[in-house]
């Protein structure tokens, strides 16, 4: 039974699917449920029999697309440093660099609320990209192909005050549990979300110290992201294994490196505590562009683009999408472009008072609207500037 | 099939780490805290109920007034403690206090060095915390992980995870006698393949004592049995259209569906009170229930409080010194008396319709 693959354990209470790695260990989906209650269980005597060998749970991460600034931390304990402080001056130097890191990296860590289910979250980019673990927003089946998924699901998104604000997914990558959430209010400062700066965990050293945010058990009233702090015991090309104690609900949240970089996204965990399981922030930049158009990375690619939720407009563009945002070809009347009045040869220069600089902006943009959302687009025709209110359609599926 | 059982068995073996081998516990860890906790060692005594650790506790008072947790006691008898030099002394269980699940304790000893309570509120988040023990080194260290809060939810709720269960349920309408006395618990339904069913309790029976305990209602019962653990025996008496009759059951388990108390419960195990404290601070120290009980520090050898709870896989709490403090007096005075069952002491959480008896 144990080959690799899946491994399916029935017992009184449910069915437990998991996989069996390549190296012994037996992966189960963690739980993101905000209820808890769930299938997947299975009798304590058996958990005994199989100690040895159960790893539970999932992961995800993604990387901003703008890096936040580095601020000088506390040197006095080197990053990398990976052996044990020796006395209490250099406990001291390590609890400072900590701190700091808390500190500096809580604004970005957010809960999320979809369905029943709750997870974690972090933001990366100040236009309100969040990365989190696949399985907390696809659903109950983390380990399936994704088929059923879709992008633009809403949700709530908690912020490190308890605030809630608007959120929608984005793609998912169910092999790596990568997973993307865009917030889709403006952030608190000028419209900008505060973001953590990304690092590269194939830096890091198996004994350096990290920090841990997240949510156990979900978001809970008056109890800001939860630190942990810990060591990187194992670093794989598609995992990292840490003591950062995790739980349910801490899924999507973010590991980071004593420089305050985010390194991974909690994905699932062991029986023992020091078998903690992240994502390591380089599979998400892989996937980066995937994930923020809403695909299953991995799902044939027809299934991904007439997705029900994708925004329609009825225009083209140049190819080329470093170009300006201009109308290539002649508008039918009978698109939304066309019943607003949009024309070919206009060139799109603000979408809803945001300057548009190219297609790839535009695009971005529009990722962020739904079908019948009502958009302000600012056009240049010739010498005249004008702008003009447009009901977006939906895109209909074979296009 | 069966090599590759035993290979992947072997190779999990070699992969996973004993749970007592966690960085909280790492002596390379423990040993630069030494300094932080030796002035407080002398205040802190190991708990013991026949011959058995249970727990940890504080010395409060110079004339042998000691706190510990209560719900690790279990009985009002055979209770000692040992003092960092080595030495131990019977003690008295002097009273106790639900919400906050603290017992004092007292011994015939005199000069002792009482702790200096500092204040939760001055930990940040990411501060060292370790948990002293009469050793040398604490018994764990960690971060603290949330700021002083008041517990919320389900968090806030008291009671003991870790009990014998009986499977039944009763109704919130206690049966009385002719003059209005609550006479006992009214069982509405047993739960099937539960202690009470195997023993052969009906829909009907009326709980009047356990152990020869009276149990006047639902509450006393669920009071009587907050102490016990699971494969306890204990004797039932209980009336059956109006005779009494008495039958001894085997205590069993609660059965846990929720996913969330499984995975809490990979890394170790719990503390069976770990909920309804009036405020935590939250740190992610890895520990013993049994370690449960003694001062916590930070680095400038604060005592932030006491370590109350083995709550979770991620957490460890911490009972606030700026609340302990002012109950000492009350303590003392006699206010809480002496219960391991906290039955006497405020009351219980919302109790509204049919509930399970646990």
């Amino acid at each position: 039974m144990l080959q690799r693959g899946t491994l399916v354990e029935k017992n009184r209470i449910g069915v437990l699917k998991g996989r069996v790695l390549p190296d012994g260990w037996v992966v189960y989906p963690l739980e993101r449920n905000r209820d808890f209650r769930g299938p997947e269980m299975i009798p304590y005597a058996k958990w005994r029999l199989f100690q040895a060998l159960t790893v539970l749970a999932l992961g995800m991460m993604l990387v901003p697309s703008r890096p936040g600034i580095l601020v000088a931390l506390d040197d006095a304990w080197p990053t990398d440093r990976t052996d044990f402080p020796t006395d209490v001056a250099q406990l001291r130097a390590l609890q400072n660099r900590v701190q700091q890191v808390v500190e500096k990296c809580t604004p970005s860590t957010v809960g999320i609320l979809i369905g029943i289910g709750a997870g974690s979250g972090v933001i990366v980019s100040e236009d309100g990209l969040v990365l989190t673990a696949a399985h907390v927003i696809a659903g109950d089946s983390p380990f399936s192909k994704g088929s059923e998924y879709k992008a633009g699901r809403s949700c709530k998104i908690v912020l490190a005050d308890g605030r809630k604000v608007n959120g929608k997914t984005l793609g998912i990558d169910p092999k790596t549990d990568a997973g993307m959430v865009q917030i889709t209010d403006p952030g608190p400062n000028d419209g900008k979300w505060p973001t953590v700066p990304l690092g590269k965990s194939g830096e890091l050293k198996r004994g350096q110290w990290v920090v841990t945010l997240g949510h156990p058990g979900g978001p809970k009233q008056d109890r800001p992201p939860v630190a942990r702090l810990g060591r990187v015991e194992n670093v794989l090309s598609d995992l990292i294994r840490s003591n950062c104690a995790l739980v349910g609900g801490d899924s999507g949240g973010p590991l980071f490196d004593l420089e305050g970089r985010l390194v991974g996204i909690h994905s699932r965990i062991g029986l023992t505590l020091n078998q903690n399981i992240h994502v390591p922030i380089e599979k998400f930049l892989a996937e980066w562009k995937a994930l923020v158009a809403g695909e299953v990375v991995g799902r044939p690619s027809r299934l991904n683009q007439p997705a029900q939720n994708v925004p329609f407009l009825g225009v083209v563009f140049p190819d080329d999408e470093e170009d300006d945002a201009w109308i290539t070809e002649e508008v039918e009347p009978n698109t939304p472009a066309g019943q607003a009045g949009l024309k070919a040869g206009d060139t799109i220069t603000k979408f809803n008072g945001q300057p548009i600089k190219s297609v790839k902006q535009f695009r971005e943009m529009m990722a962020k609207y739904k079908p019948g959302d009502e958009i302000k687009l600012t056009i240049r025709r010739g010498t005249t500037i004008m702008t003009l209110t447009v009901k977006l359609g939906r895109r209909s599926s074979g296009s | 099939m069966m090599n590759r059982l035993m290979l992947a068995i072997v190779i999990g073996v070699l992969w996973s780490t004993p749970v007592w081998a966690q960085l909280s516990n790492n002596p390379r860890l423990l040993a630069p805290f030494r300094a932080v906790i030796e002035p407080v060692r002398d205040s802190t005594v190991r708990v013991r109920v026949n011959d058995q650790d249970v727990a940890l506790g504080a010395i409060v008072s110079s004339d042998g007034y000691i706190l510990t947790k209560a719900s690790e006691l279990r009985q009002i008898d055979g209770i000692t403690v040992r003092f960092a030099d080595g030495t131990e002394s019977p003690a008295r269980l002097v009273g106790t206090h639900r919400p906050t699940d603290l017992a004092m304790l007292h011994v015939d000893v005199r000069n002792l060095k009482p702790l200096r309570f500092g204040d939760s509120r001055i930990a940040r988040i990411g501060s060292w915390v370790a948990a002293v023990d009469i050793k040398s080194e604490p018994v764990a260290v960690g971060i603290v992980s949330a700021i002083t809060r008041k517990p919320t939810g389900a968090d806030a709720m008291i009671d003991n995870l870790n009990r014998g269960y009986l499977g039944v349920f009763m109704t919130s309408d206690d049966p009385t006698d002719a003059d209005g006395k609550v006479i006992g618990a009214k069982i509405t339904r047993v739960e099937r393949n539960s202690a009470a069913a195997k023993a052969g309790l009906k829909e009907g029976d009326i709980i009047v004592a356990i152990n020869g305990v009276k149990t006047p209602g639902r509450q006393a019962l669920r009071d009587a049995l907050e102490n016990s653990r699971p494969q306890d025996k204990v004797r039932v008496t209980f009336l059956r259209d109006g005779q009494e009759h008495s039958v001894e059951v085997v205590l069993g388990k609660q059965t846990t569906p929720d996913r969330s108390d499984f995975q809490n419960q990979l890394g170790g195990s719990l503390s069976g009170r770990r909920t309804g404290f009036p405020l935590i601070l939250q740190t992610d120290m890895f520990l013993k229930p049994s370690d449960c009980g003694g001062p916590v520090v930070d680095l400038d050898g604060n005592v932030l409080g006491l370590c109350i709870a083995r709550a979770g896989r991620v957490e460890t709490h911490i009972l606030p010194a700026e609340i302990i403090v002012p109950l000492l007096a009350e303590f003392k005075a006699g206010k809480f008396s002496p219960s391991t069952t906290g039955a006497s002491s405020t009351s219980s959480p919302s109790d509204q319709g049919e509930k399970k008896n646990k």
